[in-house]
C-alpha cells in the first residue's frame, strides 16, 4: 500500500527536481530576467509523464480560478498545441503566453513549496513508522523474552517429572527386585516343599513297611493267639468233661450217702426193735413156758443182730470211705472253682479272640473291597496309562498325579498372589499412568499455547516483515529520491534496523524444537510412558500367559475331577421339592391366566364383529326385532281374541244347537259332540276328518242310536239331521238302547260306498248352505274382529260342509280328561260325507 | 499296688465313663437335625418364605426360625430321613441348599455342606497309632454348630438381596453304590452364573465333619 501510494509521489518529486534542473538552479533561485519562451517548449519536454492523462489526478492549486479550471478542463497537452499554434500563428500571442507561462511556473514553483511539505510530511510520517516499527521490534524481544521464560519454565517442569520417573523407575525397579526375591523365595520354598514331600514320601514308605511289619506281626499274634485258643478250646472242654464226669460222680457218692443214711435209719430202728424184743426176752424168759421157743427166737434175733452189727460196721466203714470221698470231693470242689474261673478267664480270652477274629474278618472284607478297588484303579490307569501295569507304576503315576495336583494348585495359587501383585501394580500404574496423562495433557495444553503464541508471534513478524519491505520500498525510494542527501547517521541507523532484522529473522525462521532446548521433562515423561506402557504390554501378555496356564490347569483339575466325580457320587434331589412345586403352581397360573385371556379374546373377536357389522344391518336388525315384538303382540292379542271368540262360538252353539263342541287339532282334527241334553256327560260323539269326509268314531253312546245311524247317516247321509234326531231324543228322554243294533267294524264299505254316491248331490247342498252361513258369520264378526283375517284359519274352507262340523280350529283347545282317543285301534269308525 | 494307684485308676475309669462314645447313627442324628435347622435359618435369613411362615425355637442355645409351612415340612420329613440312612451308612458326600428363582429358574445362591464321614476301623495315625472316634463331647459338637448357625446369620450382611420370589431345592450328593429310593431324580450339578464363593465355619462329631461354604452370584460391576 505504502508503495503504491509512495511511487506516483516520487515519481512526481522526481519530475519536479528534473523541471528543476532543466529550469536551472535550485529551487529558491526564481530567474528575474522574463524567460524566453520560444525555447521553452523545446526546454519542456511535454511529452514528460508530468504532463501525461494519468496526472490529471493530481490536484495541483492555482493562483487564479480562471487559470485552474483552464487547465484542469483541457489539460496541459491541449495548452501545448495551442501553445504550439499560438507561437506558429502569431507571434504577438507569445508574450502574453509568456505571462502565462511565468505565472505557471510561480504555480509550479508554489506547487513545489507544497510538495516540499508533503515531503516533509511523509518524512514526519517515516519517523512515526520508525517509531512505531521500533515499538513493534521492542515488544517482540519483549514477548521473546516471555517465550523464552516460558520455555524455561517448560524445562523445569520437564527436570521434576524427570525425576518423577527416575524414583517411579527405582520404584518399578526395587518392585522387580523385590519380585525376583520372592520369585526365588517361593522358589526355595517349593524346593523345600519338594524337598519335605519326598521326605514325608519316604516316611510314608518307612511308615508303610512298618505298618506292613506291624500288620505281619499281628497276624502272626492272631495265628498264635488262635493256636492257643484252639488249644485252650481244647483243654477247656476236657476240663469241662472231666468236670461232668466229677460231678456225676458226686451225684453218686451223695445218692449213695443217703441210701446209707436210709439203712442206718432202719437199723437203728431195728436196733430199737431188738432192744425191745429184748426186753421182752427178759420178759420171757421169766415165762418159763415158751423158753425153748424165745431160746430160738433170741438165737435168731442174735444171729439177726450179729449179722446187723457186720452189716452196721460194714455201714460205718462205708460212711467213713464216703466221708472221705466227701472230703475228697469238697477238695475237688475247690478245684473246680479254680477250673471255672479259668474258664472264665478262657472264655473272655475267648471272646476277645472272637473279636479279634471278627476284626479279622472285617479286615479281610476290608482288604477284599479294597483289592477291588485296586483292580478298578488298575483299570482306570490302564486307561490312563498303558504303562501302568504293577501297582508299584500305578502308585508312581498316582503320585505323580498328585504332585501334579499339588504342583497345580501351588502354581494355581502362586500365580493368583502373582496376578493379585500384578492387578495391583497395574492399578498403581494405571493410577500414575492417569496422573502422567493429565500432567502430559496439561503440557501438552501449554505447548498448545504455546504453539499458538509462537504462531501469532510468527504472523505478527511476518506482518513486520511485510511492512519493513514495504518500508525498505519506501526507503529505497526515498534513497533514489535523496541520492546520497541522505545522512550516514540515517544510513547507519537503517544497517543497524536491518541488522536487527535479520537477527529477528533468523530468530524466527530457526526452527523452536532446534533453536529451544527440548523439554527434558516431557521427553522423560513421554519415555516413562512408552517405558510403562511397553511394561504393561509384557504384564498383560504374561498374564495372558499365566491365564492361559491357570485355564489349562483348571481343565485338567476339572477332568482329574470329573475323572473322580464320574467314578464317585451322583446328584439327586426329591422329585416334589419346593421348587418344582412352585413351578408347577406358576404353570397353573399361567394356564388359567391363558384362558382368561382365550376368553377375553373371544369377548373381544366378538366384540370387533359387531363392531364390524354395518349400521344399517344394525337399523334392520332393530327393525326386525320392533316387527317381531309388534307381531308377537298381535299374535298375543289375536289368541287372546280366537280364544275369546271361540268360547263365545262355542256357547252360541251350545245354546243353539244343543250341543258343547271340543275341537281337537293333534293328532288329527277332530271334533267332540257332548249333547247339552244327555243325562251322562261322558256320551260323546267324535267326528274324525280324513280327506273330504267325516268320520263317525265308535263311542258307547252309539249304541243307543243304531237305527238312527242307519237311517239318518248311512242312508241318507245327513249329519244335522242325526244330530237333531240325537237332541230331540234326548229331549223326550233317555233313549232306548239298541243292544242289537250295535255294530262292531261300523265303517264298513258299504257304507263308505253309500256315502260315495251320496257325495256329489249333498255336496253341492253343503256347500251353499256353507256360504250363507259364512256370511252371516263374517257380519257378526264385523268390527269387532279385523285382526282375525290375518290368523292361519279362515272359515271359508271348501271342505267344510256344514257350521256344526267345521268350526274354526282352536289352537288352546285342548280335550277334556275324560276325552276319547282315537289312538285306540279297536275304535270303529263310520265314514261321513 | 499301692492305695494312691488304686485312687488314680479309679478317677480315671470314672473320667472315662463320663465321656459317652458318638455312634455312628448318633452322628447322623445330630448332623441331620443340623441340616434341618440350618436350611430352616438360611430360608428364613434369605427371605425365601415370609417372615410369618416361620416360628422361633430355642436349640443349640440360640433362637432359630422353623417353618410352619406344611408343604415344606412334608418335604423336610420326607427328605432327611433318607438323609439320615444314607449318613448312617457313610454314603452321603455332601448336600446342596439351592436358591433359585421362582419367575426364570435361575440359580441364585448355593450353600454348599461337605460331608466327610471318617472311617472308623482301620485307620491309624502317622505315628502307626490307631485313632480313636466318638469320644467327642456333646456339648463340644453343639458349640461347633452354634458357631456355624450364627455365621449363616451373620452372611446377610454381605450376600446380595434376594429381590425375586424364591424357590429352593435340595441336591444331595451320595456315591454311585448308594441305594435311591423312588422318587428321588438324579440332578445335574447346578453352577450359579458370575458366581463368589465364601467359606464358612465347619464342625466335627468326631465320625462326620460338615464343612459349609455359600456361592452366591456377585454383582454385575
Amino acid at each position: 500500500m505504502s508503495r503504491d501510494a509512495a511511487t506516483p509521489i516520487s515519481k512526481y518529486l522526481a519530475s519536479i527536481d528534473r523541471r528543476h534542473s532543466l529550469i536551472g538552479g535550485s529551487l529558491p533561485s526564481i530567474p528575474a530576467t522574463p524567460v524566453d519562451t520560444t525555447g521553452l517548449g523545446i526546454a519542456f519536454n511535454f511529452n514528460d509523464t508530468f504532463l501525461s492523462d494519468e496526472q490529471s489526478l493530481l490536484h495541483i492549486p492555482s493562483p487564479t480560478k480562471s487559470n485552474r479550471s483552464v487547465l484542469s478542463e483541457s489539460g496541459l497537452p491541449s495548452d501545448r498545441k495551442r501553445r504550439k499554434t499560438f507561437y506558429e500563428d502569431d507571434s504577438e500571442k507569445l508574450q502574453r503566453k509568456s505571462d502565462e507561462l511565468e505565472r505557471i511556473l510561480r504555480q509550479t514553483q508554489m506547487d513545489l513549496i507544497d510538495s516540499r511539505s508533503v515531503i516533509t510530511s511523509l518524512e514526519h510520517h517515516k519517523i512515526s513508522s520508525e517509531a512505531t516499527h521500533k515499538e513493534q521490534l521492542i515488544s517482540l524481544q519483549a514477548s521473546n523474552i516471555d517465550i523464552r521464560n516460558h520455555w524455561k519454565n517448560a524445562l523445569e517442569k520437564i527436570k521434576v517429572l524427570e525425576e518423577k520417573v527416575g524414583k517411579l523407575e527405582k520404584k518399578e525397579k526395587d518392585t522387580s527386585d523385590s519380585l525376583h526375591e520372592q520369585k526365588n523365595a517361593h522358589s526355595n520354598m517349593v524346593c523345600s516343599l519338594q524337598n519335605r514331600i519326598l521326605k514325608l514320601q519316604s516316611d510314608n514308605c518307612e511308615l508303610k513297611q512298618k505298618y506292613d511289619e506291624d500288620i505281619n506281626r499281628n497276624a502272626e499274634t492272631v495265628r498264635k493267639l488262635s493256636n492257643d485258643l484252639d488249644g485252650t478250646e481244647r483243654g477247656a472242654e476236657k476240663w469241662i468233661i472231666e468236670s461232668q464226669s466229677l460231678k456225676d460222680q458226686l451225684t453218686l457218692v451223695q445218692s449213695q450217702l443217703v441210701k446209707c443214711q436210709a439203712q442206718l435209719k432202719e437199723s437203728q430202728t431195728k436196733i430199737i426193735e431188738f432192744d425191745e424184743l429184748k426186753s421182752k426176752y427178759t420178759e420171757a424168759l421169766s415165762d418159763a413156758t415158751n423158753i425153748k421157743i424165745t431160746a430160738d427166737q433170741v438165737k435168731k434175733w442174735e444171729n439177726l443182730y450179729v449179722c446187723e452189727q457186720i452189716r452196721n460196721r460194714n455201714l460205718t466203714m462205708e460212711i467213713q470211705k464216703l466221708k472221705q470221698e466227701n472230703q475228697t470231693l469238697n477238695s475237688t470242689m475247690s478245684s473246680e472253682m479254680l477250673l471255672k474261673e479259668q474258664i472264665a478267664s478262657l472264655e473272655m480270652r475267648v471272646s476277645h479272640m472272637t473279636g479279634e477274629l471278627k476284626e479279622k474278618v472285617l479286615c479281610d472284607e476290608n482288604r477284599k473291597a479294597l483289592q477291588a478297588e485296586i483292580t478298578e484303579w488298575k483299570n482306570v490307569a490302564s486307561k490312563l496309562d498303558h504303562r501302568c501295569k504293577t501297582p508299584v507304576n500305578f502308585e508312581s503315576v498316582l503320585r505323580q498325579y498328585q504332585n501334579q495336583l499339588l504342583e497345580f494348585k501351588h502354581d494355581n495359587s502362586d500365580l493368583k498372589l502373582q496376578i493379585q501383585n500384578r492387578t495391583e501394580l497395574i492399578s498403581k500404574v494405571q493410577a500414575e499412568n492417569t496422573s502422567l496423562r493429565e500432567q502430559v495433557r496439561l503440557l501438552k495444553d501449554l505447548s498448545e499455547k504455546q504453539a499458538d503464541d509462537l504462531k501469532k508471534t510468527s504472523k505478527r513478524l511476518v506482518l513486520i516483515a511485510k511492512d519493513r519491505d514495504s518500508l525498505k520500498g519506501l526507503k529505497e525510494s526515498y534513497e533514489q529520491e535523496f541520492e546520497g542527501h541522505c545522512s550516514k547517521a540515517l544510513m547507519e541507523r537503517n544497517q543497524q534496523l536491518e541488522i536487527l532484522i535479520a537477527q529477528h529473522e533468523t530468530l524466527i525462521s530457526e526452527d523452536p524444537s532446534f533453536t529451544k532446548r527440548p523439554c527434558e521433562k516431557c521427553s522423560d515423561l513421554s519415555q516413562k510412558i512408552q517405558e510403562l506402557s511397553a511394561e504393561l504390554k509384557n504384564a498383560k501378555s504374561e498374564l495372558d500367559q499365566k491365564a492361559a496356564s491357570l485355564i489349562l490347569s483348571q481343565n485338567e483339575l476339572s477332568k482329574l475331577e470329573s475323572v473322580d466325580s464320574d467314578l464317585s457320587y451322583k446328584i439327586i434331589s426329591f422329585g416334589k421339592n419346593p421348587s418344582m412345586m412352585s413351578i408347577d403352581q406358576k404353570l397353573k397360573e399361567v394356564l388359567a391366566e391363558n384362558e382368561r385371556l382365550k376368553t377375553k379374546l373371544q369377548q373381544l373377536t366378538e366384540d370387533s364383529k359387531m363392531d364390524g357389522m354395518d349400521a344399517t344391518v344394525v337399523e334392520e336388525k332393530k327393525g326386525l326385532e320392533e316387527k317381531l315384538k309388534t307381531l308377537e303382540r298381535k299374535h298375543e292379542i289375536l289368541t287372546d281374541t280366537y280364544d275369546y271368540e271361540t268360547s263365545q262360538l262355542q256357547t252360541a252353539i251350545e245354546r243353539l244347537f244343543g250341543f258343547h263342541i271340543i275341537l281337537v287339532r293333534e293328532p288329527q282334527s277332530q271334533i267332540r259332540l257332548q249333547s247339552v241334553n244327555s243325562p251322562n256327560p261322558d256320551d260323546m260323539f267324535i267326528f274324525q276328518a280324513s280327506e273330504n269326509d267325516w268320520m263317525l268314531l265308535e263311542t258307547p253312546v252309539l249304541d243307543i242310536f243304531r237305527q238312527e245311524i242307519e237311517t239318518y247317516l248311512l242312508t241318507a247321509g245327513n249329519i244335522p239331521a242325526f244330530l237333531g234326531v240325537v237332541t230331540v231324543k234326548y229331549c223326550q228322554g233317555i233313549p232306548e238302547s239298541n243292544p242289537s243294533g250295535r255294530t262292531s267294524g261300523a265303517s264298513s264299505p258299504q257304507v263308505q260306498d253309500q256315502y260315495d254316491d251320496e257325495d256329489e248331490d249333498d255336496g253341492d247342498r253343503r256347500h251353499t248352505d256353507e256360504e250363507d252361513d259364512e256370511e252371516d258369520r263374517e257380519e257378526e264378526e264385523e268390527g269387532s274382529e279385523n285382526e282375525r283375517s290375518d290368523a292361519d284359519y279362515s272359515y271359508d274352507d271348501d271342505d267344510a260342509s256344514d257350521d256344526d262340523k267345521r268350526d274354526p280350529p282352536g289352537k288352546n283347545a285342548n280335550p277334556p280328561p275324560g276325552s276319547y282317543d282315537n289312538d285306540d285301534d279297536d275304535d270303529e269308525i263310520i265314514m261321513l260325507d | 499296688m499301692t492305695g494312691k494307684e488304686n485312687k488314680s485308676s479309679s478317677m480315671n475309669v470314672s473320667v472315662s465313663q463320663q465321656v459317652k462314645s458318638i455312634t455312628l447313627q448318633g452322628s447322623a442324628t445330630i448332623v441331620v437335625q443340623f441340616f434341618r435347622y440350618a436350611v430352616n435359618s438360611i430360608l428364613y435369613q434369605r427371605g425365601v418364605y415370609a417372615s410369618e411362615t416361620f416360628d422361633r425355637c430355642q436349640q443349640y442355645g440360640i433362637t432359630l426360625f422353623m417353618t410352619k409351612d406344611k408343604e415344606i415340612n412334608e418335604y423336610f420329613e420326607s427328605v432327611l430321613p433318607n438323609l439320615e440312612n444314607w449318613l448312617a451308612r457313610g454314603e452321603l458326600r455332601g448336600v446342596s441348599l439351592v436358591i433359585t428363582s421362582a419367575l426364570t429358574g435361575e440359580h441364585l445362591e448355593k450353600w454348599d455342606f461337605d460331608i466327610h464321614t471318617v472311617p472308623t476301623e482301620g485307620d491309624t495315625t502317622i505315628t502307626g497309632r490307631k485313632r480313636e472316634y466318638g469320644k467327642k463331647e456333646l456339648a463340644e459338637i453343639q458349640k461347633g454348630i452354634r458357631n456355624v448357625m450364627r455365621q449363616i446369620t451373620a452372611t446377610v450382611t454381605f450376600l446380595p438381596l434376594l429381590d425375586v420370589r424364591c424357590a429352593f431345592d435340595l441336591r444331595i450328593y451320595v456315591n454311585n453304590e448308594a441305594e435311591v429310593m423312588r422318587g428321588w431324580i438324579e440332578e445335574s450339578d447346578s453352577n450359579v452364573a458370575n458366581p463368589e464363593r465364601v467359606e464358612l465355619r465347619s464342625f466335627s462329631t468326631s465320625v462326620h465333619r460338615v464343612q459349609a461354604s455359600v456361592t452366591y452370584k456377585a454383582d454385575d460391576p
